[in-house]
């Protein structure tokens, strides 16, 4: 502790014309985590609740095990899986870490899914892209996974009325303030949901028979143990304007995607209040405590365990391990950021969105010349148009991706360095122990 | 350290039922401190400038560049008689005002703005009374307000830039299209023509086009570290916006008669994302803000206690402490502790003219435990406007705020003295604080 100290007094002495002076990269990548989001999948809501939310029916999508319509991933999101995939393939075997030989490289790649259809689904699709001549396997658990839904299992414990709380005390205790505050987007919102044009004033009435999800009050409740916290009414605004953005990276024709009302800007504007619920309910510094400790705790110690070459408790993979894919949802993503206070912005996507296959990344990467192992972090995704052309990614025409400043640690160069040591002091003080285990 | 982390083990094993089982309130306020934005100011940014911004000319407030306004100072005054009230029921003030003069610390930043605002403020709470209030000379740095240009905190350059470079994706391009809807409401006010007007009329000759500056992040000043390139000047031009509204202008000078307190409002999120950046920014907040946190905290225990303490304001009789400085003051701060908002008709975060972080010293009279309670009170843009009286019964709004990593689970979000302090250990950055007890 003394030493950290003494080592960050000397980086504040160091004049700032020595730090501007960067050495050429001489790192050499390690080792990978890619956590990723499913890719474009159908609603979660079936079209007969939406469509009384709406003038006009929701459309609907070609999914790939048409025996689950729902929340299921489409044939074009497990196409765009299998591009990115593709991408990663290209992009780690420049870096060294895959070597053209699949069979070979499958044995030093970890698949973690979290035991859904859907996310199963997206593991395999992308497993395909990156080792398309070997048989990956999906590691799953079942019926409730430790890293991603700590909380079902145990791992993690919540402290109901602290977390309604912890999200309370961020919107003053009335999260119809809040929602008045977003009075932009929900007017878009209804407009598109009723069929209407945005400035058409005063805005018509709600249609006989159809519920209106902008006017529904908003109140904040201990929740379920996959969503401690329930922000009720704000859930139902969510299920309305969750398909548009699927609409559109899906390819459906223009005409159905928000009725032919919306444009990629103004998705991602209406999708403002998606972002709010997921800050609210998984980014609130207690509740990404609890829930992504555990998550957190895997990825640091993987990270060590691939450096020092010795299994260590609470790892994942084994210390020979090369690349770990992990798939969740946009909730998990949400809720890792939030506990190490990581802000990316993407093209065509508002901050810190987790877009359809959006993959946060953990590089493990070592000096040539000193040995030291520094970890760099970004968020990389496709665009939405990349999604919705499914547009063949290159090392050339790669998809977006943002570097991420991890607090406490990067320090102040061009890749935004974390040494690994310091990232262990971070997540020390960042991860609740008591909920975190120490299971492989 | 074992016994905290007992503690909170303890905690975490109590059922839910019994935490609901809340006792009666039996606190009493030992010591308060008011921590505010000035009130409602002209534009910091000649009138000579704005007006290259817009096809109309910016209203003219009666004082000059940055300045308190004469109804600035009247809001001011009217929020002090509100603290006066409440403190008077609290027990901290007695009525006598010469008497409880002698129990207040006062301290504003160098500005004239600052100064008056604290003199304004002084004579609602202490109306018959000559309070003294604290500040450095108008060419000094005050070490509480601007640390770095105090040489009290220490920046690396690279790093704060780094910092924020590094939550934008590595440029500020995909930020200028997520905040699209803003920018073409600011353009249309500043133009003159109806917002959804398309195509948008081309820029008027002579005229600078400030939705449409790159964003880019280079070094500032000590007091501005990272400067956004063109959002700094955005969020000059609509900055005048709130001022007009709170000011209590005609509505035909509120945004030139186009814009509703709506309207207002979601153009503030362009200046809430210039904080946001420039002051929230965990590595700019840390050290911009540790000085006056470890102050406040400081001051806090040294009340408690009893006993004179270094790094702390007043003495260990005061009983009020009023800190008047900026917004970016308050970004700052509430970034070091992670503290969230929301008053209705402000965008989340946002401070405005006169907000105050307040932050109560409380002691249980039966257990005799010392505990924080923290708020964001303000006047909403209407009270401002319409010059509301305040009082007990129609107070200014109120957000009580969960302290993370120290407010417990109950309803007022009680945060024990003594874990706030273990917070604070954490948050503060100590090469950025001084133990100076600044008692000018």
């Amino acid at each position: 502790m003394k030493i950290h100290c003494f080592r960050l007094f000397m980086l504040a002495l160091l004049p700032v014309s020595i730090l501007t002076a960067q050495a050429a990269d001489d790192t050499q990548l390690k080792h990978v985590i890619l956590f990723g989001r499913h890719g474009v999948r159908s609603p979660v809501l079936p079209n007969t609740t939406s469509d009384t939310f709406s003038s006009l029916p929701f459309p609907t999508f070609s999914v790939l095990d048409a025996s689950q319509p729902l929340g299921s991933l489409t044939v074009n999101g497990a196409t765009n899986e299998t591009i990115l995939g593709g991408y990663y393939r290209l992009w780690l075997t420049q870096e060294g870490l895959l070597t053209g030989k699949d069979s070979a490289d499958a044995a030093f790649v970890y698949f973690r899914a979290n035991g859904f259809p859907l996310i199963i689904a997206t593991a395999e699709a992308f497993a395909a892209g990156m080792l398309p001549g070997a048989k990956a396997n999906v590691d799953t658990v079942t019926p409730n996974d430790p890293l991603f839904v700590p909380l079902n299992t145990g791992v993690a414990m919540i402290d109901e009325r602290k977390a309604v709380a912890g999200v309370n005390g961020r919107i003053g205790g009335n999260p119809q303030w809040l929602l008045s505050a977003y009075a932009a987007e929900l007017a878009l919102m209804r407009s598109v949901l009723f069929n209407y044009p945005v400035s058409q004033t005063p805005a018509p009435a709600t249609p006989a028979g159809k519920i209106d999800v902008t006017a529904i009050p908003v109140d904040v409740t201990a929740g379920t143990s996959t969503t401690p916290v329930n922000i009720g009414g704000l859930t139902q605004v969510i299920g309305a304007i969750d398909p548009f953005v699927m609409e559109y990276t899906d390819g459906l024709p223009a005409a159905d995607v928000g009725w032919g009302q919306l444009t990629a800007g103004s998705i991602g504007q209406i999708y403002r209040l998606y972002d709010l619920l997921l800050n609210l309910e998984y980014r609130t510094p207690y509740l990404a405590r609890v829930q992504s400790s555990n998550l957190a705790s895997h990825i640091v110690r993987s990270l060590v365990q691939a450096a020092i070459g010795n299994p260590i408790s609470g790892a994942l993979g084994n210390p020979s391990t090369k690349v770990i894919v992990l798939t969740a949802a946009n909730t998990n993503i949400e809720g890792l950021a939030g506990l190490l206070q990581l802000d990316w912005i993407l093209p065509s996507y508002q901050a810190d969105v987790a877009s359809p296959g959006g993959v946060l990344m953990f590089e493990l990467r070592q000096s040539q010349s000193t040995g030291e192992y520094i970890v760099r972090a970004t968020y990389v995704s496709q665009t939405m148009d990349q999604l919705r052309n499914r547009t063949l990614l290159t090392l050339t025409t790669p998809p977006a991706s943002a570097p991420v400043f991890i607090p406490g640690c990067s320090v102040g160069n061009a890749t935004f360095d974390c040494p690994l040591a310091d990232f262990v002091e971070v997540a020390k003080h960042a991860i609740d122990p008591q909920s975190a285990d120490l299971v492989n | 350290m074992k016994v905290h982390t007992l503690r909170l083990v303890t905690l975490a094993l109590f059922p839910g039922a019994f935490l609901a089982a809340q006792p009666v309130d039996d606190t009493q306020l030992k010591q308060v401190i008011v921590f505010g934005r000035h009130s409602v100011r002209s534009s910091v940014v000649p009138n000579a400038t704005l007006n290259t911004f817009s096809v109309k000319q910016y209203p003219v407030f009666s004082v000059g560049t940055g300045l308190l306004t004469a109804n600035g100072a009247k809001l001011e005054t009217m929020l002090g008689s509100y603290y006066r009230l409440w403190l008077t029921q609290q027990g901290l003030l007695t009525g006598d005002d010469t008497a409880d003069a002698l129990s207040v610390y006062f301290r504003a930043n160098v500005l004239e703005r600052t100064i008056a605002s604290a003199q304004a403020f002084a004579a609602g709470l202490l109306p018959a009374a000559k309070v003294n209030v604290n500040y450095f000379g108008p060419t000094d740095s005050d070490p509480l307000f601007d640390p770095i240009g105090a040489g009290v905190a220490r920046l690396d350059l690279q790093m704060a830039l780094a910092a924020v470079t590094g939550r934008l994706g590595g440029n500020g391009e995909s930020l200028t299209s997520a905040y699209a809807s803003e920018l073409a409401l600011t353009r249309s006010v500043l133009f003159g023509y109806p917002a959804g007007e398309t195509p948008a009329p081309a820029t008027p000759a002579a005229l600078v086009d400030v939705t449409a500056i790159p964003l880019e992040v280079t070094a500032g000043t000590s007091s501005s570290p990272v400067n956004l390139g063109g959002l700094g000047m955005l969020a000059a031009a609509v900055d005048p916006f709130v001022m007009e509204y709170a000011e209590g202008m005609p509505a035909a000078e509120v945004g030139w008669g186009q814009l509703t307190v709506g309207g207002i409002s979601q153009i503030s999120r362009l200046s809430n994302l210039t904080l946001f950046l420039e002051c929230r920014t965990p590595y700019l907040a840390r050290v911009e803000g540790s000085n006056v946190a470890s102050h406040v905290v400081r001051s806090m225990v040294q009340a408690a206690t009893g006993n004179r303490m270094t790094g702390s304001l007043g003495s260990p009789s005061t009983k009020v402490i009023v800190l008047i400085a900026s917004d970016n003051n308050l970004a700052s701060f509430s970034g070091v502790f992670g503290l969230d908002w929301i008053l209705p008709g402000y965008q989340p975060n946002f401070a405005g003219p006169g907000g105050t972080l307040v932050f109560e010293l409380r002691q249980s009279q039966s257990t005799g435990e010392y505990i924080v309670r923290a708020s964001y009170i303000a006047q909403t843009l209407d009270q401002l406007r319409n010059q509301t009286a305040l009082t007990l019964e129609s107070p200014p709004a109120s957000a009580p705020l969960f302290i993370p990593g120290c407010s417990v689970g109950n309803a007022t979000f009680d945060c024990p003295l003594a874990d706030l302090v273990e917070v604070s250990r954490h948050a503060i950055d100590p090469w950025s604080a001084n133990l100076t007890d600044s008692n000018r």
